[in-house]
């Protein structure tokens, strides 16, 4: 760096270096005919009694000399400048430090003090994740085989590197992350189950009803009932991972062949808690729940990417999952480098940038593929 | 390559910090509050003579800025471009709670300081006198202390203060010139005291 920086000039042509030669000639005739207001008016003059400029003194100086008749409406016009300095209010060195400390503390939770910008009424996500990038394909197949896009039907899917905020007819929100799709009916009878099929990963805040009416995602096998007002599912590679931030979500296991599975209980429901992640692992047949903070994996949903000692492999996924890249890491042990930090974006280039930096990484992108090479 | 960081020479554009910021470089983000936080503070509270209010204002700005920062337009100027965007939101904000701050907005205590060439001046100000020169800067409108403020005070150029106001040069050149011609009315008296700094 530094040796390239350009210095850029302000945006000033009015009081540029042109304007200055021009007083020295033409400008020096006007001058004689100056009133005090024009004198107050004039850049050129300002400049002399506001920031003791040595180019305009000079002129000036020498202006009055040959102009002794001007004197007194010269004297007049620098009082008048001189007198409309405003009181500089000052912020006091620990005003200066507090706010600046609030800033950066408030800054990622979108604390504003006034008003907040359009973000929406802040929701309680519960978040389901499952996902498969092969799996979403092929169940992408299934759907094209059914008549999803029937006349009572509506779905979204999302691009690589696309995020969609949607909201169901009974006004609950849900965020589709990027490589999703999310299907439901166009209305929902009073007493008909809320259903919606979703394949990728999303956030949904869920309106809870009176009647008590049962809000259902299909995540490929898995359901999750919500009994509360909002959960996150995420369904991606065979897996699904659903995170509770607020609420109460009921996992109904009865469309699996759990039983063969390894879990920690023998029933096919599996109640969740908020701050819980159910990992629905397909691999490895096994079912586990443990405390999280949900923070972390629905920050997405913002544009933030929270990493906490994540897994450099689980890293690449989410890039393959979202963006669509195949990632090649070649003698790279991904399982045993991990990331921690905070991204407050989710454009691939910075994320490429980060990780890159983080592991002395060379980083090269073309035709949807990319390579992380160790960097000796 | 010398090794110092991107701040470190004096000669950093705003182009070049303003790149980093968008980037979400932490030092470009504080390099900018610490560069402009009192300029924003004095101009702000020249609109708006509530100090905890242009606190929150700037608060506000400097996290939406930090949310838009990938959105955000490039920029020439740094400063102007915080100016014009805090001016937006205070005047946002003081519309939308205009019921509760009607009494700041008409009692608005103008404020002003006397250069240090001129504090011999001031000391021979009567109380009097000086109440009649605030009385005569309290009579123009807000806009025409805001210009003022930022032409004699900040020193933009005219183009720089239509920038910030949102309104043309010549717009600006002319609300200058009449809010001029009115303090010069009111104060003509108070002026003439003002004859003896240049001597």
């Amino acid at each position: 760096m530094g040796t390239n920086i350009v210095k850029t000039e302000s945006v000033i042509d009015l009081e540029g270096p042109e304007r200055r030669a021009l007083h020295f000639d033409k400008k020096h005739m006007e001058y004689s005919k100056f009133e005090v207001e024009d004198f107050i008016m004039d850049p050129f003059f300002q400049k002399w009694v506001l920031e003791s400029d040595e180019m305009a003194d000079t002129f000036w100086k020498a202006w009055l000399l040959d102009h002794p008749e001007k004197k007194a409406q010269v004297e007049e016009a620098i009082g008048v400048i001189k007198t409309l300095k405003f009181k500089n209010n000052k912020l006091s060195k620990e005003d200066f430090q507090d706010l600046w400390k609030d800033i950066i503390a408030d800054r990622r939770t979108g604390q504003y003090r006034l008003s907040k910008p359009r973000i929406p009424v802040k929701l309680v996500w519960s978040g389901v994740a499952a996902a498969f990038l092969v799996l979403c394909l092929a169940a992408g197949y299934l759907f094209f085989g059914n008549p999803i896009f029937s006349h009572d039907q509506v779905a979204w899917q999302t691009g690589f590197g696309e995020k969609k905020e949607i909201i169901l007819p009974d006004s609950s929100v849900v965020i589709l992350n990027a490589n999703s799709k999310l299907q439901y009916p166009g209305a929902w009878d009073d007493d008909q189950e809320r259903t919606v099929q979703l394949n990728g990963e999303a956030f949904f805040s869920i309106i809870h009803k009176k009647n008590n009416q049962k809000f259902v995602v299909h995540s490929g096998d898995l359901n999750i009932e919500v009994l509360g007002t909002a959960f996150n599912v995420n369904n991606r590679r065979g897996s699904n991972k659903v995170i509770l931030n607020k609420g109460s979500v009921r996992l109904d296991l009865s469309a699996m062949d759990w039983q063969e599975w390894t879990h920690q209980s023998n029933e096919s429901y599996l109640l969740m808690e908020p701050g819980e992640m159910v990992v629905v692992d397909r691999d490895e047949k096994e079912i586990s729940k443990k405390i999280v903070n949900p923070e972390k994996y629905t920050s997405w949903t913002e544009g933030v990417l929270i990493f906490d000692k994540t897994p450099l492999e689980e890293v690449i996924r989410m890039i393959e999952d979202n963006y669509g890249y195949a990632v090649y890491t070649g003698n790279l042990n991904v399982r045993e480098l991990d990331f921690t930090g905070e991204l407050y974006s989710t454009e691939l280039d910075l994320i490429l940038e980060y990780l890159s930096e983080t592991f002395d990484l060379k980083v090269k992108k073309e035709n949807k593929k990319i390579m992380l090479i160790k960097d000796d | 390559m010398t090794g110092s960081g991107p701040h470190a020479g004096v000669n950093v554009s705003d182009q070049q910090i303003w790149q980093e910021f968008k980037k979400g470089e932490d030092t470009a983000y504080a390099f900018i509050y610490k560069n402009h936080a009192q300029d924003l503070y004095s101009y702000g509270t020249s609109i708006a003579n509530d100090s905890a209010f242009v606190k929150d204002c700037i608060h506000d700005l400097f996290l939406d800025l930090w949310q838009r920062r990938k959105k955000l337009a490039d920029v020439s100027s740094i400063r102007l471009y915080l100016f014009k965007a805090l001016r937006n939101k205070i005047l946002k904000e003081k519309a939308k709670r205009k019921p509760l701050r009607a009494e700041v907005e008409d009692n608005y205590n103008f404020q002003f300081e006397y250069s240090s060439e001129s504090l011999m001046i001031h000391n021979q100000f009567s109380e009097e006198r000086r109440k009649k020169l605030r009385l005569a800067l309290e009579s123009l409108t807000q806009r025409q202390r805001e210009a003022i403020f930022l032409k004699f005070y900040k020193k933009l150029s005219y183009k720089e203060v239509a920038a910030v106001v949102g309104i043309t040069q010549k717009a600006t050149y002319k609300l200058l010139a009449r809010s001029i011609q009115m303090l010069r009315n009111k104060m003509i008296s108070i002026i003439l005291l003002f004859l003896t700094i240049f001597s």
